[in-house]
């Protein structure tokens, strides 16, 4: 068996344990940002796109190239959102759709501060979102959130620094609060 | 990242882990439904894809040939209808050699 067939094989066994690993926080990181039944649709289709474009890639390499998917499936949900929502008004027609961003109670499961910390994760914009999920709970260094993300590493700093700024803030009036 | 920034941050990522800890059986389910789905119908979608392409190539070329092979009998295919425009020319005709002769009659008589 030539080398590439034999990664090939290897591959192909390796993308069940792995897509089970990431399968949680990716559907965590997608329901910060849209309901959750869309989000399951767009964990799904990233998935699927990952494995019939992507699987044949070095390992190293799935991580990044899976969450690049899964944040292109819902920067497309949003900007149909916003076609949807731009032709309601245009027409004059109520938007019965739900909302994009539930009820943050839902997060209250986990029963500590760092719940409140994740409904305010959920009011940052897309690109922050992303890159403090990627840089910060998926562990990857700069280059490759850049990478991961399709930008520079400055811009992901700024994106980091943005949503850590806006998270102190919250943290420091919760504990004031207390 | 400043000791401050760094405590935020971790607060965070395990609010995160929480959540995802916390996620409702209903949604595992079905995201474990979807992973399954996406590896088995991912792998070797590509080569079904080629396969279903040359399926279609193979029925509409079955279908070329079968209609270039099944051609009608000339012994036992039924005769083709006489064209209408002929059909109604021949009857006209014939009502002009009826009329003709109905004429030729007529004015023998009156001779």
């Amino acid at each position: 068996m030539s080398r590439k067939t034999s990664e090939g094989v290897s591959n192909r066994a390796a993308l069940d344990p792995f897509l089970r690993e990431v399968q949680g926080r990716a559907l965590t990181a997608a329901r910060l940002s849209v309901p959750d039944d869309d989000a399951l649709d767009c964990v799904q289709d990233a998935m699927l796109a990952f494995v019939c474009a992507y699987s044949g890639r070095p390992r190293d390499q799935w991580r990044p190239l899976f969450f690049r998917i899964l944040y292109n499936k819902l920067r497309d949900w949003h900007r149909r959102r916003a076609v949807r929502q731009a032709v309601l008004w245009v027409t004059g027609r109520e938007d019965d759709s739900p909302s994009p961003l539930p009820d943050p109670q839902r997060w209250l499961a986990a029963q500590d501060a760092g719940a409140r910390l994740v409904a305010e994760l959920e009011r940052l914009p897309l690109r922050q979102q992303q890159a403090f999920v990627l840089r910060h709970w998926e562990g990857m260094d700069t280059e490759t959130t850049a990478g991961a993300m399709g930008v520079n590493a400055g811009t992901v700093k700024t994106h980091l620094s943005r949503a850590t700024e806006r998270l102190r803030q919250v943290l420091e009036g919760h504990h004031e609060h207390r | 990242m400043s000791t401050g920034e760094e405590r935020h941050v971790s607060e965070t990522v395990r609010g995160l882990e929480a959540v995802t800890d916390a996620t409702p059986r209903s949604l595992q389910t079905r995201l474990d439904a979807a992973r399954r789905l996406a590896v088995e119908g991912g792998n070797g979608t590509a080569r079904r894809g080629w396969l279903w392409a040359g399926a279609a190539v193979a029925v509409v070329v079955g279908a070329l040939a079968l209609g270039i092979v099944i051609r009608p009998n000339p012994e036992t295919a039924p005769p083709a209808p006489a064209p209408v425009a002929d059909a109604d020319l021949y009857q006209d005709l014939e009502f002009y050699v009826w009329l003709a002769e109905e004429l030729d009659s007529s004015s023998d008589s009156r001779s």
